[in-house]
């Protein structure tokens, strides 16, 4: 009987990873990567996150659309110096989509909306200082 | 002002809930017992002086009925009582301010900014001006797109206020040129104490 109960609850102990979350992750990894980007933020409540593979990533929204993609959102703090938001925007989207493309979920990208919540100090020798 | 308005009308929200959760309470508490004794809901309206209170109401709309003071004091109080209304409507419908500023729209997805990190920004390009010694922004987000950016610049006696909004402009462009946000630039000069180029 408890050897039963243990198989019942092994598939539940491994941490949970779908399209959509494995989408939010590639995103959210491949706009870290801009130098004008510090970091994604989940928000006073927690509510621009996901949930992958039990780890929460803070700063990105997945949500499914009636053709079966996923938008995003990114919810980011830029890093100064950052230049105009709106090339910076495209060069976040561009990456996004070459790294989904990478990961075979290209198929499944939907819109992919930026905004940026705050703005981090320049870094001073390399470090952050904000 | 909306604020203060908001607020009361949460607070009155507040109160009434109260009050309708304690008489709902009440009701059904005293509806469990039967008959017209004290554990009842005839029991209950005496308690609480209904009768005596339905004798008062008829005295006062049978003198409000006739002409006199009595008639104009509660078309007064009346008058009133709907002003207080469309306030505290007011302050519980009011849209509260964005702090999101929405700067593009596209189908590949939107672009946005907090207005805090917006006015970060571009009081950092306004600082980076030659005679700006320092800058506070505001933004005043739009309700569909864009908005606007009030800044004050302070510079030294040694700068033509002209120039220096010029400058401010320009250096506000990569912000302001994409999108639909407008600049208002004011200089002024700076107090003691302010850093100096």
């Amino acid at each position: 009987m408890s050897a039963q109960t243990e198989d019942s609850a092994a598939p539940s102990a491994v941490p949970a990873s779908s399209p959509r979350s494995r989408l939010a992750r590639v995103a959210l990894h491949a706009v870290r990567r801009l130098d004008e980007v510090s970091h994604g933020v989940a928000g006073p409540q927690r509510v621009w996150a996901t949930i992958d593979a039990g780890e929460l990533l803070g700063g990105v929204v997945a949500a499914a659309r009636p053709d079966g993609r996923f938008d995003l959102e990114l919810h980011l703090v830029a890093q100064w110096p950052v230049g105009p938001l709106d090339e910076l925007a495209d060069r976040a989207r561009a990456r996004v989509q070459r790294e989904a493309r990478r990961a075979g979920l290209d198929d499944v990208l939907g819109a992919v909306a930026v905004a940026f919540e705050d703005v981090r100090e320049p870094r001073v020798g390399g470090e952050g200082a904000g | 002002m909306v604020l203060l308005l908001r607020a009361l009308a949460r607070l009155v929200t507040f109160l009434l809930l109260v009050v309708l959760a304690v008489a709902g309470l009440a009701t059904a508490v005293f509806a469990l017992g039967a008959g017209a004794g004290d554990f009842s809901l005839p029991g209950l309206a005496r308690l609480v002086h209904l009768p005596d209170l339905r004798d008062q109401v008829g005295t006062l709309l049978g003198r409000v009925e006739a002409s006199g003071p009595l008639a104009a004091v509660t078309a007064l109080c009346s008058a009133g009582a709907v002003a207080l209304a469309l306030l505290l409507l007011a302050g519980a419908l009011w849209p509260g301010r964005e702090r999101l500023v929405v700067l593009e729209r596209a189908s590949e997805g939107r672009l946005s900014s907090r207005r805090r990190a917006l006015a970060r920004m571009a009081a950092a390009l306004v600082e980076q001006t030659h005679g700006v010694t320092a800058a506070k922004v505001r933004v005043l987000p739009a309700r569909r797109r864009g908005g606007r950016l009030l800044v004050r610049a302070y510079h030294s006696r040694a700068q033509q206020p002209q120039e220096l909004r010029d400058r401010a402009r320009q250096a506000l462009e990569p912000l302001t040129a994409p999108f639909a946000l407008r600049a208002r630039v004011r200089p002024r000069l700076g107090t003691r104490g302010r850093r100096v180029e």
